[in-house]
């Protein structure tokens, strides 16, 4: 999703970027973006060259007194160094692991000094407000959660890709106004929003608004902008291991509960999914979500058992369901393989 | 620097606005459990046992690297804590190959001691039996990675107070490891001045000194405030040489 601002309209974003600059006294701006996005640093490159050619970015901007610089930052693509500390130590030559906060960046940040850091969409924003006023951005949306927001749709639906839309949009006009529903034959089950870090909204919530804050009621978050699809045919059970198994692999080894928690976590949900769970490692799961997501250092293990938690609020007969297994039982959502392979 | 007034344990302390709650705490004989801290060297809030709750907020705060305010009321042994700490050494305990009863720190283990001050009887989680290595390179010491907890003490004392960075760590999640060097052998490693301080200040049997039978070796940390205070009050300089 930020990939396709810094891709197709780089310069939106070097312009909020000079803003926020000017706005907090900075002469100096990074943008760090990882190798796996070419095409992105391309383009920035020759949007930094082109902006610098025609004194908007450098020394002496628009002939006052204001200097402003940008550099690309590359990163090895490690999801913790999106977590801001982290994002400062990779930027400053060192491993990305996280630091706890305070002190936050704004006081003290790359290289000691305070720092200003946020996302794509956040600077690309900038610009148009300025130009068009507040007003005119506070009228998309609603109150709290004002202007658009860019989904990646994906997953079991008919029209997957980018799209922008209101804040507060209902789920509904997503998923079939938009996505043109799910695969024929199948009926909507969940959406999973925030990716590794959120959470699921259940198909009674349909008419839900998307913004901030209704997502957070069901407890999921918007994060950057991920949306996938789930249908009758999706197993919550291995939604919450796929997640988990991602946190196993991006978790930085920093802070025990994460780095250990999650194998645990991971571990329980492999051994219910495979029909061998109890009642004693569901609560074990849970009791491990819990205290995964209240002691772990940063957002990756905080947020980390989201989609555990999130699937057992909505989905829990998924578990406990698995759990009792008979033989020859059938789990939800594998019918139809199973009916196919015979 | 300010004083400031502040609630633990629902007892009125006083600590400068400069320092850890953690140290707080200790000048007012409030034990909080802690493992990657050590008097001496930087904090890095790895381990997460010093966690607190604080009032007014549903976070926990690691006691190690949290700044006091004015008012505030902190909590560092309630039920909830209790249980938390006790998962991390569950944790710690499930992630390595800890064979005390071979192991020549055994009884002087810091792993060993939380295990009892935090009551964990048994272990619910299941072990991961990581295959790790054992390296025997360096002429006087031993590094067991089977017996690491992943504290980074050995980091920072080398580091920090050494100042020859010879360990660092490799890989991320549950492979991380602590290594010598570029992931050279110990023995091998240029920038090792065989001082033995990570040796000393490693919590656990993951660094040992070599001829030690089991249940022998007892480290000893107090070395490491000496240095750091002698080099703060610049204690080394003989006043009395007119050298300059
Ligand atoms: C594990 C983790 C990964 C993150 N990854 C990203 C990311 O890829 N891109 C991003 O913009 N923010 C990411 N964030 C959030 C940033 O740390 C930061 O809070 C955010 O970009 C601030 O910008 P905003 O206030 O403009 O939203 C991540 C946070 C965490 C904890
Ligand atoms: S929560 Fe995970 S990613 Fe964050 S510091 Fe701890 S181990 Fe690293
Ligand atoms: S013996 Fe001294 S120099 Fe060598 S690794 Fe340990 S602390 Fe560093
Ligand atoms: S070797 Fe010892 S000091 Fe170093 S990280 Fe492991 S347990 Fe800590
Ligand atoms: S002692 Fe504070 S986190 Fe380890």
């Amino acid at each position: 999703m930020d990939r396709s601002v810094l891709e197709g309209d780089p310069h939106r974003v070097l312009e909020g970027m000079a803003i926020a600059g000017y706005a907090s006294g900075a002469s100096q701006g990074f943008i760090y973006v990882r190798a796996e996005y070419p095409l992105a640093i391309e383009r920035l490159r020759l949007a930094i060259k082109q902006a610098e050619r025609v004194g908007l970015l450098g020394n002496r901007i628009f002939d006052s007194q204001f200097n402003f610089r940008i550099d690309i930052r590359i990163g090895a693509g490690a999801f913790v160094c999106g977590e801001e500390t982290a994002l400062i130590r990779s930027i400053e030559g060192k491993r990305g692991r996280p630091r706890p906060r305070p002190p936050y960046p704004s006081e003290k940040g790359l290289w000691g000094a305070p720092t200003l850091i946020n996302n794509v969409e956040t600077f690309a924003n900038i610009a148009p407000i300025i130009r068009k006023g507040s007003a005119w951005f506070a009228a998309i949306g609603t109150p709290k959660s004002a202007g658009t927001k860019v989904f990646a749709l994906a997953g079991k639906i008919r029209n997957t890709g980018l799209i922008e839309v209101p804040m507060g949009i209902p789920l509904r006009k997503i998923i079939f106004d938009i996505g043109g529903g799910t695969p024929e034959g199948t009926t909507f089950k969940a959406a999973q929003t925030g990716g590794p870090s959120g959470g699921c909204i259940p198909g009674d919530s349909l008419d839900l608004p998307v913004d901030y804050e209704s997502l957070a009621t069901v407890g999921s978050i918007m994060g950057s902008g991920g949306l996938i699809v789930m249908d009758s045919t999706s197993n919550m059970v291995d939604v919450a291991k796929y997640f988990m198994d991602f946190c196993v692999d991006e978790s930085c080894g920093k802070c025990v509960p994460c780095r250990v928690g999650t194998v645990h976590i991971h571990g329980l949900l492999e051994k219910i999914s495979g029909g061998r769970g109890t009642t004693d490692d569901l609560a074990l799961l849970e009791e491990l979500c819990q205290m995964v997501k209240e002691t772990s250092l940063c957002g990756l293990g905080q947020s980390a058992p989201n989609p555990v938690l999130s699937t057992l609020r909505f989905f829990r007969h998924e578990y406990t369901e698995l759990l009792s297994a008979p033989e020859g039982f059938v789990p939800a959502g594998a019918a139809n393989e199973k009916s196919t392979t015979g | 620097m300010a004083i400031l007034t502040l609630t633990i344990n629902g007892e009125h302390v006083s600590g400068k606005d400069d320092e850890s709650l953690l140290a707080i705490a200790s000048q007012h004989g409030i034990r909080i459990p802690t493992l990657c801290h050590l008097d001496g060297l930087s904090d890095v809030g790895a381990c997460r046992l010093c966690l607190v709750e604080i009032e007014g907020s549903p976070k926990l705060f690691p006691a190690c690297t949290t700044r006091p305010q004015e008012g505030m009321v902190v909590s560092t042994d309630t039920e909830r804590l209790r249980r938390y700490r006790r998962i991390i050494i569950e944790f710690l305990a499930s992630e390595g190959n800890h064979q005390c009863a071979v192991c020549v720190v055994n009884n002087h283990c810091e792993l060993q001691n939380l295990a009892y001050e935090t009551g964990l009887t048994h272990v619910s989680v299941p072990y991961l039996y990581p295959k790790k290595d054992l390296d025997a390179t360096h002429k006087d010491f031993i590094i067991d990675r089977n017996r690491c907890v992943l504290c980074t003490r050995c980091v920072r004392v080398c580091h920090e107070v050494e100042g020859a960075h010879t360990w660092d760590i490799a890989g991320r999640g549950i492979s991380c490891e602590i290594i010598s060097d570029l992931n050279q052998p110990w023995g091998a490693s240029g920038s090792c001045t065989s001082c033995g301080k990570c040796v000393l200040v490693c919590p656990t049997g993951a660094l040992i000194e070599k001829g030690e039978a089991v249940a022998e070796m007892e480290k000893k940390t107090d070395f490491l405030r000496y240095i750091v205070t002698a080099r703060q009050k610049r204690e080394w300089v003989n006043v009395d040489s007119d050298e300059e």
